[in-house]
């Protein structure tokens, strides 16, 4: 009796709580019950199976961090974990994870502090968070039944303008991919390459219905046996269908890619007869663009422009995107001082930066980008006789920017004691356009350059304008001066007009 | 029965602990319908109005917000298309925020109540495109400086110019490199007497999240941005040793400034953000000059009172108010005593469980009994209160007691707390007036949190404490 009293008293001291220190640490992201704070926003942990099996996944999670996309119980997630080894005990984390394992639920055992002293001991040096690639390539989840099994990706960098024969090449990488799902993410936003994904697929008996939709070219192959191909480059939304007859069992599956230029998209499905739904292989899924984050589209109304002040991929990040009504965009760097990306339709999905943390850069969301350039547009004319050269004396300061009743654009730049006023607005007859108009205020102590394009080639190029991709670039005021791959002007006193026109 | 009836009423009203209802009333303002208002920057306007900016970018101005009839608040849309602007205020009709790439002002030039002249002030500073550089600004300070701290990139790097680095902004747009050290603000702004603050979160050298001095000059702890100073010729920042304690490392490097308020990881906060000097005159409560911090990750409100202690800034961080609706970010205070406050829990968890808010807080006029500041002594400490004191519970030892602990100051994330040590209360002294009673502590430990507990002490008047707790940080001892 006397030893019983003894223990009762010697615990609470002892044993950490893991209950309390997880509402201390933990909840306010997890939420006490477990089911991921505000509704879902942040990953739940009662009915994962992150947590559970082999607990070293979840000890190093908690010593490390996590960093980026995961999906947990058929959401995706993409948000930061800061690491607790440092703050947190071996004991203390134990009793969290061995809270977490056997509460709401999830049924798995105890962790002990040698464990976490084990794990911890084995990190060494690392201080980096976990991705979830480099953590299920070491700790699989243990009880899920991953779309492809055994799948392998096999990529390759070169250009390709149609499917090539994936035999007589090398592969420049091939990987295990633990989450059994085709996925190119780690090569989007490149242009010019080709993967081949190889694994098996479990069936019922029956008649399957597989669809494949990709940009640019793609092909499906069962058993080796050709099911669907989209053999031309193109867009999204050419989704092809086809059903085959499968034995109950095992079947080899072969998806093959190649992304040409511009934007991504593969998704491969399969829907077994009787099915109200498609089961995804891809990690790219039939709603939205395939992004992990809610579609937000901004887009002007009829009679006022849009702005977006962001990380816009294509440009710097002091990015300006505004969308005027029509369909006519620009993304203006702060920069670099300059409208360097063009392009029509949407204007740009701003789900990415508002949804998580909104890490990373978005495109733009429509079609027929063009990068006019990617470098500090203004320079003094004597430095840039023969080719575009920025001295790093007096530099351009970017003073912001004014919107007229329509909420149409003036930039304001400061260089060389005065000002430069670059205005755009967008005109839909007869064709889209954009119209710039640049104008000098206040005089200048050294006569100054403006960089119009130096990315793309110039076509056909006059002094009066010239072609690039889809755009045709008229001066009026002044003309266009040619120096290596740039395209120049040089201001006078005079307002200047621009006029950039869609074929 | 009768008696056993009794004997319950008795016990409830014994027992009804203080609450904040007793003293201040907390109401959530309507917002705009349909819209997403994650709060971050709040600015008090003319004629009682209040504009908010929040994170995806709109700035919206409300007009109703004082009013009694919280039903009767209108919003305007102002701007749209800023990028997450963190630190706004109104001067000479312009809009100054202090936003991602840069220090701007903003004016509604034609009169249509929306605003379309947008001026860059400075943006001298680099983004590199990671989501973690944030910037922080104040409002003018006595120069008319805005004062912006730079995060670190990830919260970790340094990856474009001037990262890690509290500036200054002069109104011509002149940027002063004025610190070093920065690793993850939550918000910055000033003490009563005008010295700027910054709340820095735990993570990399910061074993705790902490109240900081932004005193011109210094070094803030975080050497990760220090390779910047190269590019104003200024004299290298301190590097210091990781796995040492604060208290070590600025004994070899004069201008580390240590840490003013430690607000101990979990027990205090998670994630202190904005901060706001009560210069009310006593309208928010008997709580004169002292700081109130909003803290997102725990949806609160702490308490700070200040001293300076042979030039260095330090005192004591206090539980205050409570159950805000989601993670409070920027937070202000009317001359006439509301305290406006709000925020977001996007892509970082908070107690309050909606995604964002908009809340003021009015002080009742009932002041709770609690430890009106917590300070230093020669040989201890000396706790004034709000009321006059029970003398003979405040004069018993017995219901003291003290535990003391530091971090580790190293590279990684946080710290546990670590050289624990019990000072002990060796006699407490009740003046007078009954307001104060002196402690001398034996043991006290020199750059260690002090967290002092009472229990059974109650006002003279038979009031329990609020929050018999608070933690002091004794970077120096008086009269050593």
């Amino acid at each position: 009796m006397r030893f019983l009293l003894f223990l009762l008293s010697a615990l609470p001291i002892l044993a950490q709580d893991g209950g309390q220190l997880f509402t201390q640490y933990c909840s306010a992201c997890h939420a006490v019950d477990g089911k991921g704070a505000t509704g879902g926003q942040f990953p739940p942990l009662a009915g994962s199976e992150w947590p559970l099996g082999n607990p070293d996944r979840a000890i190093k999670i908690v010593l490390m961090g996590f960093n980026g996309p995961v999906d947990v119980n058929g959401k995706t997630y993409n948000l930061e974990m800061p690491p607790q080894g440092a703050a947190l005990k071996d004991d203390q984390i134990a009793a969290i994870l061995t809270h977490v394992r056997s509460s709401w639920g999830n049924k798995a055992s105890a962790v002990s502090a040698e464990q976490v002293k084990k794990v911890r001991a084995e990190l060494g040096d690392r201080n980096q968070p976990w991705k979830a690639e480099e953590l299920l390539k070491l700790h699989p989840l243990e009880n899920v039944k991953v779309p492809i099994e055994k799948l392998i990706s096999h990529f390759y960098k070169a250009s390709f303008s149609a499917l090539p024969d994936f035999s007589q090449l090398k592969p420049n990488t091939v990987e295990e991919e633990p989450t059994g799902l085709i996925d190119y993410s780690a090569y989007a936003n490149t242009d010019g390459f080709a993967m081949m994904w190889e694994g098996e697929i479990t069936t019922v008996e029956g008649s399957h219905e597989f669809s494949l939709d990709s940009d640019d070219c793609s092909r499906l192959i069962i058993d080796g046996k050709m099911v669907c191909e989209i053999t031309t480059n193109g867009p999204a939304g050419r989704t092809v269908k086809k059903s085959e007859t499968l034995s109950a069992g095992v079947h080899k599956i072969r998806v093959e890619y190649v992304e040409n230029v511009g934007q991504e998209a593969l998704k491969v499905g399969i829907k077994a007869k009787g099915d109200k739904k498609i089961k995804w292989l891809s990690k790219e899924t039939g709603s939205g663009r395939g992004k992990p984050w809610p579609e937000m589209m901004l887009a002007p109304t009829a009679d006022r422009t849009v702005i977006y002040r962001n990380f816009i991929e294509g440009t710097t990040p002091r990015g300006i995107g505004f969308g005027f009504p029509g369909g006519v965009n620009i993304a203006y760097s702060g920069d670099n001082l300059t409208a360097e990306l063009l392009w029509t339709g949407e204007f740009i999905d701003a789900g990415h930066h508002w949804t998580d943390r909104g890490t990373g850069n978005e495109p733009p969301a429509g079609e027929e980008v063009v990068r006019l350039s990617k470098q500090m547009a203004y320079a003094f004319t004597a430095d840039c006789a023969s080719a575009w050269t920025v001295s790093k004396d007096a530099p351009p300061r970017f003073r912001g920017y004014q919107l007229d009743a329509k909420g149409n654009p003036t930039f304001a730049v400061e260089i060389s004691g005065g000002r430069i006023l670059d205005s755009y607005t967008a005109a839909t007859s007869p064709g889209l356009s954009l119209i710039r108009k640049i104008k000098t205020a206040g005089k200048m102590t050294r006569p100054v350059s403006l960089l119009i394009q130096a990315e793309a080639e110039a076509k056909q190029q006059t002094p009066a304008g010239f072609e690039s991709g889809p755009l045709k670039v008229a001066v009026e005021g002044a003309t266009f001066r040619y120096a290596g791959n740039a395209v120049i002007l040089d201001l006078k006193d005079k307002e200047v007009l621009i006029r950039y026109t869609w074929n | 029965m009768k008696r056993f009836f009794h004997t319950l009423l008795l016990i409830s009203s014994a027992a009804a602990a203080p609450q904040l209802s007793d003293y201040y009333t907390r109401q959530e303002i309507p917002l705009p319908p349909g819209e997403v208002m994650e709060i971050g920057s709040i600015a008090l306007l003319p004629a009682q109005k209040i504009a908010v900016a929040t994170r995806r970018g709109d700035v919206w101005i409300c007009d109703g917000a004082y009013g009694d009839d919280l039903t009767k608040v209108t919003w305007k849309k102002f701007a749209s298309g800023q990028h997450e602007p963190f630190g706004m205020f109104w001067k000479d009709g312009w809009m100054w925020m202090t936003q991602r790439p840069e220090v701007s002002r903003v004016k509604d030039t034609d009169g249509d109540g929306t605003a379309d002249t947008f001026e860059t002030i400075c943006d001298d500073w680099g983004i590199s495109g990671d989501y973690h550089e944030y910037a922080f600004g104040t409002d003018p300070d006595k120069e008319g400086n805005i004062w912006v701290t730079l995060c670190l990139t990830g919260s970790a790097g340094a990856g474009a110019d001037w990262r890690g680095w509290c500036m200054r902004v002069t109104p011509e747009g002149k940027m002063i490199p004025t610190c070093s050290g920065i690793r993850s603000p939550g918000g910055i702004g000033f003490n009563a007497e005008g010295d700027t603050f910054y709340c820095d979160n735990q993570g990399l050298w910061n074993g705790s999240s902490s109240l900081k001095w932004l005193k011109p000059g210094s070094f803030q702890g975080n050497p990760t941005g220090n390779v910047y100073a190269k590019l104003a010729n200024l004299d290298a920042p301190p590097e210091p040793k990781s796995g040492s304690r604060i208290e070590t490392e600025r004994a070899k490097f004069p201008n580390f400034i240590p840490p003013a308020v430690v607000m101990p990881h979990g027990k205090v906060g998670q994630s202190p953000a904005g901060l706001v000097a009560d210069t009310t005159g006593g309208k928010f409560g008997p709580w004169l000059k002292q700081l109130y911090i909003a803290e997102q990750c725990h949806s609160q409100v702490q308490r700070i009172c200040l001293e300076k202690v042979n030039g260095i800034y330090q005192g004591a961080v206090f539980h205050f108010l409570e159950g805000f609706e989601s993670g409070l970010i920027p937070i202000r205070l009317d001359a006439g005593g509301i305290m406006f406050t709000g925020g977001s829990n996007r892509g970082w968890g908070s107690r309050g469980s909606k995604p964002f808010n908009f809340e003021r807080v009015k002080w009742t006029g009932k002041t709770p009994f609690e430890m009106l500041t917590l300070f230093a002594t020669k040989d201890g400490f000396e706790v004034t209160f709000t009321e006059p004191v029970d003398a003979a519970a405040a004069a018993d030892v017995a219901n003291y007691s003290m535990a003391a602990w530091t971090y580790i100051y190293q590279s990684g994330y946080g710290s546990p707390e670590v050289d624990q040590a019990t000072p002990k209360i060796v006699s407490a002294t009740v003046s007078p007036d009954k307001l104060k009673v002196r402690l001398k502590v034996d043991g006290r430990v020199k750059g260690h949190v002090h967290h002092l507990q009472l229990k059974n002490i109650k006002s003279a008047s038979g009031d329990e404490m609020w929050h018999p707790e608070g933690y002091y940080t004794l970077n120096e001892i008086p009269g050593s």
